[in-house]
């Protein structure tokens, strides 16, 4: 079935991890967020007094809300679509929304899965906009518009010292990139929350307003394209 | 495929399944160990172990970069440029906007508009009259109108079972009725936010968990259980948190935010009899995956040995609780 391909690190083990609750992967980072299980009972309660404040109306609790939260947003979106424009104007749209409508947040969530949700829908809209334009993904313009160098964006400093290995890993890269691309906007977000942003199934399906199950499923599928998609064109 | 002599409880489709839910850590310890039998027997299966932990490697090629301190910066300016243009829709718009709706809906159905008109001026006037008049001491009072009560200073209950709700608002009040009178409950509602008064919290969350979780009135309002989820998650009183933790149990089993609130608790919650609580009434969902890390890593990882020790039981028992 071609997972030959997949084979870029010879002599891995074939027994379970033993840390199963904590697995990190290369370059698939564990949020470090402020999301709500990780926050003590001093920052929640100063966080609730913040919203409070901004439903109130206080502009300054809530630019203290954008400040703790706008990196974490920008973070997630420049992954996501490649591009520090888009990824500026979905953090500014996001926030906007959340402006507009912090009346009608009850806290039946967290902040956090609240101003994640609104981020992922809009990178969704942007991504389905994209698809249907049929835009090359390739193209990744910083936020003056110029265009970016997306291959060195794979690099790192391990492979800096082997030219023929750096090449290697920027042609793979880019056959990621494309591989991901493939993807349904719904399976690049399930997928990039889980494996780049290293959320629990369950929050996933929280923010995309569907079930742990689903969010699984749609894992799976991912995964299984993204295997099928490096597999051929290795 | 399933080859005989394999371990006839897990496939290999399954399998595979399990596997990418293994590396992500969503595989719950016991599903773990069904798929380390499989794969001890199945070859087919290690090799799907194998490409599948490749292809985690081989995404990393693209990692997750932190914005540049330039992107942020712009950010911000864009979004405060942004903030300041745009007004926060205020309740007016939200009015005109739902006006302007039933207007789109009259100019369709003409009868009904009219119907709608009528009936709408004449609720109005009656809730208008309802809201306005003055509620009685020492009887069950008309529905009081939120503005007009300042605080809930008092709740107990007689041997007769009703429910006396002192509140205040130009002057204090005293509202009686059985616990389980709308009016009553609004106001037990309003005293479990009482930020002055942790017996009257405490009180009006006893109440409302003893006399209305679980009854059909509650299952049809979520006010009662989202009064106890603020509760446990902001109460600075531990007491006030333990009794709200108290009140979410019947909520636990179906309800996926209170399994998420109280696991909340049981990793954050400044005190420890609150967190050894909430461990205890995890019972019943231990199978959940998400109960069973949270369990492990406070027994293994908790700085309170008391703590420690009492996931370590609750996961000592969990053959026996399933």
């Amino acid at each position: 079935m071609g997972t030959e391909a997949l084979r870029i690190q010879p002599g891995l083990s074939t027994t379970l991890p033993t840390n199963r609750t904590s697995q990190t992967w290369p370059g698939r980072r564990v949020v470090q967020t402020r999301s709500a299980s990780s926050m003590s009972p001093e920052d929640r309660a100063s966080e609730t007094e913040l919203i409070r404040q901004a439903q109130k109306g206080s502009r300054q609790a809530f630019d203290t809300l954008v400040r703790q939260y706008d990196q974490a947003v920008l973070r997630l979106a420049l992954h996501l679509l490649g591009s520090e424009t888009d990824a500026q104007d979905i953090a500014q749209e996001a926030f906007l929304k959340a402006y507009r409508y912090l009346g009608n947040f009850r806290f039946e969530c967290s902040f956090y899965t609240w101003i994640y949700r609104i981020v992922t829908n809009l990178c969704l809209d942007l991504m389905r906009r994209r698809k249907t334009r049929r835009e090359d993904p390739a193209v990744v313009m910083d936020a003056s518009g110029e265009e970016l160098d997306l291959l060195g964006m794979v690099s790192d400093e391990r492979a800096s010292a082997n030219p023929g290995r750096e090449l290697e890993r920027k042609e793979l890269g880019a056959k990621i990139a494309t591989a991901l691309d493939k993807l349904t906007p719904r399976e690049r977000m399930v997928f990039e929350l889980k494996h780049y942003q290293g959320l629990r199934l369950r929050t996933i399906g929280e923010m995309l307003s569907t079930t742990e199950e689903t969010a699984k499923n749609t894992l799976f599928r991912a995964t299984k394209k993204l295997r099928a998609s490096l597999a051929v064109v290795r | 495929m399933t080859w005989p002599g394999h371990d006839t409880s897990l496939s290999c489709d399954a399998a595979h399944e399990q596997i990418t839910l293994l590396l992500y850590g969503e595989l719950s310890d016991e599903a773990c160990h069904r798929l380390e039998q499989h794969l001890a027997s199945c070859a087919d299966c290690r090799d799907e172990l194998e490409v599948t932990r490749a292809l985690s490697s081989a995404m990393a090629i693209l990692p997750v970069r932190e914005p540049s301190p330039n992107l942020i910066a712009q950010t911000r300016l864009k979004i405060d440029e942004a903030l300041e243009r745009a007004p926060r829709d205020s309740w007016f718009a939200h009015l005109r906007r739902s006006l302007w709706t039933d207007f789109r809906l009259l100019r369709t159905a003409p009868l009904a508009a009219a119907t709608m008109l009528f009936a709408g001026v004449g609720l109005g006037f009656a809730g208008f009259r309802v809201a306005n008049t003055p509620p009685t001491p020492q009887s069950s009072p008309g529905m009081p109108a939120t503005q007009r009560i300042a605080a809930v200073t008092g709740v107990k209950q007689d041997p007769t079972g009703l429910v006396h709700v002192e509140y205040s608002s130009l002057m204090p009040l005293e509202a009686v009725g059985p616990a389980d009178d709308p009016n009553i409950r609004y106001l037990l509602l309003l005293g479990t936010r009482a930020p002055l008064n942790t017996s009257v919290q405490n009180a009006a969350l006893g109440l409302l968990t003893h006399t209305c979780v679980g009854t059909v009135d509650c299952g049809a309002d979520d006010s009662v259980r989202n009064a106890l989820m603020v509760a446990l998650r902001y109460d600075p009183h531990s007491t006030v948190r333990a009794q709200a933790l108290s009140g979410l149990a019947p909520y636990l089993t179906d309800d996926m935010h209170v399994r998420d609130a109280v696991l909340e608790a049981v990793l954050d919650d400044g005190d420890p009899q609150v967190r050894a609580q909430a461990i205890h009434m995890l019972a019943p969902v231990s199978a959940d995956s998400s109960v069973q890390q949270v369990l492990q890593n406070v027994a293994t990882h908790d700085e309170n040995p008391l703590l420690r020790n009492v996931s370590r039981t609750m996961l000592q028992q969990m053959p026996q609780v399933q």
